[in-house]
């Protein structure tokens, strides 16, 4: 015990003349300790770098695509027409399926897939990636599988609540055109890739694409974006809004559609402009198709032609608007002027034409246009002379695009003089040997219904991207092609062709209206023959004084004449454009009487003058027959009320006319009958009329002047 | 030499050499003798109750300069790191809110879509019929503050 204690003291003695030791050798074991971290750590981050830095990247970095939206394309006055939308795809790894016949069950099932189908899918992906592993080689494939693309958020809300952790979900930008049909021929259509191959959609895809941009972006282990970095800028695409109205739309495209579908046409064209501005209100184009749905075989083959653009046909007597202005710009020839009709005969060199219908004696130019002889149109086209004519014809634009931003406009054709027959000048006087689309006939007619300008039809109105400011479409510069007073010269010999003329179905209730009738026979192509088939047009405007707008309308493949099928479908169409235009009325509100005798419009274009007219006279009177009021759409389910339906209770409206404001309230108050007063002085004007039935609590709303 | 068990009997009275008893004086600081033993140990109670410890104002400061040093090196540290995780806070904070912001974005144009679906004409027709509400007639129609100058009013005849 002494030596033990003698040792402890030995020790204590010794650490208290050396007190470092021990610490040294802490510090050595923590110098120790520190070189071997250091040295991993030289390892790591100066020797491995390369190695763990491309780990990183791979693991942690990612080059993101950012889709730039597609642009949107809206009506006039902002209603959407086209735009898109992100929507849902399902997509899975089959290798991660625990039990693909159930998946395949249950997104059948959710997805309205096939089952079968995505199941021998799903067995080729896993079978397809064992034999890989068996030839050691890369598989074929990545093991992404789509199960279904662009499903319908109420698909992807239910298949979300399953929460299926197998099932991926991405985001694809689907277009949608949220009225249907409406305007689809103009508007166009877009691939499963969103690029446009049709319309606008194809015509501006560049622009309303945009352009996809890159991002790099830092994930945490889970996925987790921590920070990203903008390489390339996405450039979202353009939103277009257009000069279409929408409404306008829909009653060109309702009208259309009725008369097409009564008078079997096996196409047709309505084209509603500003004759100023040269904006296209609306554009229709039959048959139609809805873009929402691919093409199908149960949609006729022209479905998504564009037929005001793209389909050109020999208008007929509707080009005798050309052959007057030019008579009237190049001759001595007034409204007045007699012309020999030749009883309905005239021979040109070896020929003898015959007119269409029962001839004429002598006509006055203005009555040659509107009873719309062909004779006297021939006698006026030689009084022209080819070179005017032909001279004409290129001013009033045809022969050439318009330049309207569609694709596959047609130019339609004219001959050069030098390609012109003994008998082209009287053919092309009435409207053949010549072909045109319903929007060069509207761009024409425009001509004569604003003062003489040509003034090119306009689509955009303006073009913004998101952010940007808005860019407004450049007009192009109106070129003069008629003398004011020669446009003011037609436009009232072209109201006398609707209030005398082949175009009585025309006339309008409260506004003047004028215009031409063209019923030009058809050739068949097989048969190197003109047939009894006619492309029936109306081309004209109204009001005559100051015109609001122009409306061409083409009916292809028709029995009737086009003051028949074409005339009644520029009324009801204007009728209501003016007043959604609220254009003021300039004649009393008389409803016109119906065309009593079809024959009133028969205003044929002999197109093969070699052929006398018999066979014409051999047809079978047409029935006497009225367009049926046009129909609401079969998904729409509902009957439009005629006014007489029109449920009514309550009094008459009084008459307050000539009555002063005072007189005028004690009389509503009398009566009972609410009464709004605009202005002051006497009772000038009244809605609705003195005697109209009023609907329970319906106001009248009297203008004083 | 005394054996350890004649070394640690307890229950003998203390022998001194002579052989006599041994008894403890108050107040001495002798321990009882070993038996058989010349030798005498002495226990000293130290009290250090009223021992204080001596002031180092050196060693003091040294403790208080290594525990700034510690703490200037932590925040040095902290100062260093800091930033890159407020960084990847952010980071996750803003991502989180770009994608709120793009689930908002896209919500809004599912609801423009829908507007316009709604407003549809096709619709509007289909509902003006459910209404029994009809186009207008003509004579139905008045245009009272038409923005369009009324150059072509060229008559009305009111007396009809």
């Amino acid at each position: 015990m002494l030596a033990w204690g003698r040792r402890a003291k030995d020790e204590r003695v010794r650490e208290r003349a050396h007190p470092g030791a021990r610490l040294f050798v802490l510090w050595a074991g923590a110098l120790l300790w520190a070189i071997v971290v250091l040295c991993r750590l030289v390892q790591l981050q100066v020797v491995s770098h390369k190695t763990y830095k491309e780990q990183a990247d791979h693991q942690q970095n990612h080059i993101l695509r950012v889709d730039a939206p597609r642009g949107s394309v809206f009506d006039r006055d902002g209603h959407v027409l086209a735009m898109s939308v992100p929507a849902d795809s399902v997509a899975l790894d089959p290798l991660l399926v625990p039990d693909r016949g159930l998946a395949a069950s249950i997104l059948a099932r959710a997805l309205g897939v096939d089952r079968e189908e995505l199941l021998a899918r799903m067995d080729a992906a896993v079978e397809e990636h064992r034999l890989a592993l068996e030839q050691k080689r890369k598989p074929k494939g990545t093991g992404f599988l789509w199960v279904k693309r662009k499903i319908a958020p109420g698909e992807a809300e239910a298949l979300r609540s399953l929460k299926l952790d197998w099932v991926e979900f991405r985001k694809e930008p689907h277009r949608y055109y949220p009225d249907g049909p409406l305007a689809s021929h103009v508007v166009g259509t877009v691939d499963f890739q969103e690029r446009g191959n049709l319309g606008l959609e194809q015509k501006l895809d560049r622009d309303l694409n945009g352009r996809a941009g890159k991002v790099s972006m830092l994930t945490d282990v889970v996925g987790r974006p921590i920070e990203s970095t903008v390489s390339a800028e996405a450039e979202p695409g353009e939103s277009i809004t257009l000069s279409i109205d929408e409404s306008i739309q829909f009653v060109a495209e309702r009208e259309l559609r009725a008369a097409c579908e009564f008078y079997h046409a096996s196409s047709g064209s309505t084209v509603v402009m500003d004759p100023h501005t040269g904006e296209i209100l609306a554009m229709a184009s039959y048959p139609v198709f809805d873009p929402n749905q691919p093409p199908s075989p149960e949609e006729p083959s022209t479905a998504r032609f564009d037929h005001p653009v793209s389909v050109a046909f020999e208008p007929g007597s509707v080009f005798k608007i050309v052959t007057v202005s030019a008579a009237l710009e190049t001759t001595s020839l007034k409204p007045e002027t007699p012309i020999n009709c030749g009883n309905g005969t005239i021979r040109l060199g070896s020929r003898v034409i015959h007119e269409a219908h029962h001839g004429y004696g002598t006509l006055a130019v203005a009555d040659v246009l509107a009873k719309s002889s062909n004779i006297g149109a021939i006698q006026i086209g030689l009084k022209v002379g080819e070179k005017n004519l032909l001279d004409y014809v290129h001013k009033f634009g045809f022969g050439k695009t318009t330049g309207i931003p569609l694709p596959a406009e047609s130019s339609g054709m004219i001959r050069d003089l030098k390609h012109w027959g003994k008998t082209s000048i009287a053919s092309v006087s009435m409207g053949h040997e010549v072909s045109a689309t319903a929007l060069q006939l509207a761009q024409a007619c425009s001509v004569i219904a604003n003062g003489g300008v040509l003034v090119r039809p306009r689509l955009i109105l303006k073009r913004q991207r998101p952010g940007g400011k808005v860019e407004n479409e450049a007009a192009p510069a109106p070129e003069r092609v008629l003398k004011p007073e020669t446009a003011i010269t037609m436009r009232q010999m072209m109201e006398g062709v609707v209030l005398r003329g082949t175009g009585k179905a025309a006339r309008l209730a409260g506004y003047t209206s004028g215009g031409k009738t063209g019923s030009a026979q058809i050739f068949d192509l097989q048969t190197k023959h003109y047939t009894h088939m006619y492309n029936g047009s109306f081309v004209g405007f109204a009001p005559v004084t100051n015109p609001a707008v122009v409306i061409a309308v083409t009916l292809n493949g028709v029995h009737m004449f086009g003051g028949v099928v074409a005339a009644p479908v520029f009324k009801n169409v204007a009728t209501e454009t003016l007043r959604l235009l609220a254009v003021p009325k300039d004649i009393p509100e008389v409803e016109p009487p119906p065309l009593a005798n079809p024959e009133e419009a028969n205003d044929v274009a002999i197109a093969d003058m070699s052929t006398p007219p018999e066979d014409l006279e051999q047809l079978p009177p047409p029935p006497v027959v009225r367009p049926a009021p046009a129909k609401v759409p079969a998904a729409a389910v509902a009957v439009v009320a005629s006014p007489s339906a029109v449920m009514v209770t309550g009094p008459a409206a009084p008459s307050f006319e000539g009555k002063t404001v005072r007189a005028v309230i004690e009389q509503s108050l009398a009566m009972g009958v609410p009464v709004e007063v605009v202005g002051s002085g006497i009772a000038r004007q009244q809605a609705p009329p003195a005697g109209s039935p009023l609907n329970p609590g319906e106001k009248v709303k009297v203008l004083f002047r | 030499m005394a054996t350890r068990a004649i070394s640690f009997k307890r229950a003998d009275q203390p022998v001194a050499a002579g052989g006599e008893t041994w008894t403890s004086e108050p107040g001495s600081n002798k321990l009882r003798p070993l038996p058989s033993e010349d030798v005498y140990f002495f226990i000293k109670k130290i009290d250090n109750s009223r021992v204080v410890r001596e002031a180092d104002p050196a060693g003091h400061r040294r403790a208080v300069q290594a525990g700034l040093k510690g703490f200037a090196v932590a925040g040095l540290l902290i100062l260093l790191l800091m930033p890159r995780a407020l960084e990847m806070v952010a980071g996750y904070r803003i991502h989180s809110l770009s994608a709120d912001h793009e689930r908002l974005v896209n919500q809004k144009s599912a609801l423009a879509l829908e507007e316009a679906q709604l407003e549809s004409p096709q619709r509007l027709q289909v509902l003006a019929g459910q209404l029994r509400l009809v186009n207008p007639d003509p004579k139905h129609v008045v245009m009272l503050n038409s923005a369009k100058p009324d150059s072509a009013l060229a008559m009305m005849n009111v007396g009809r």
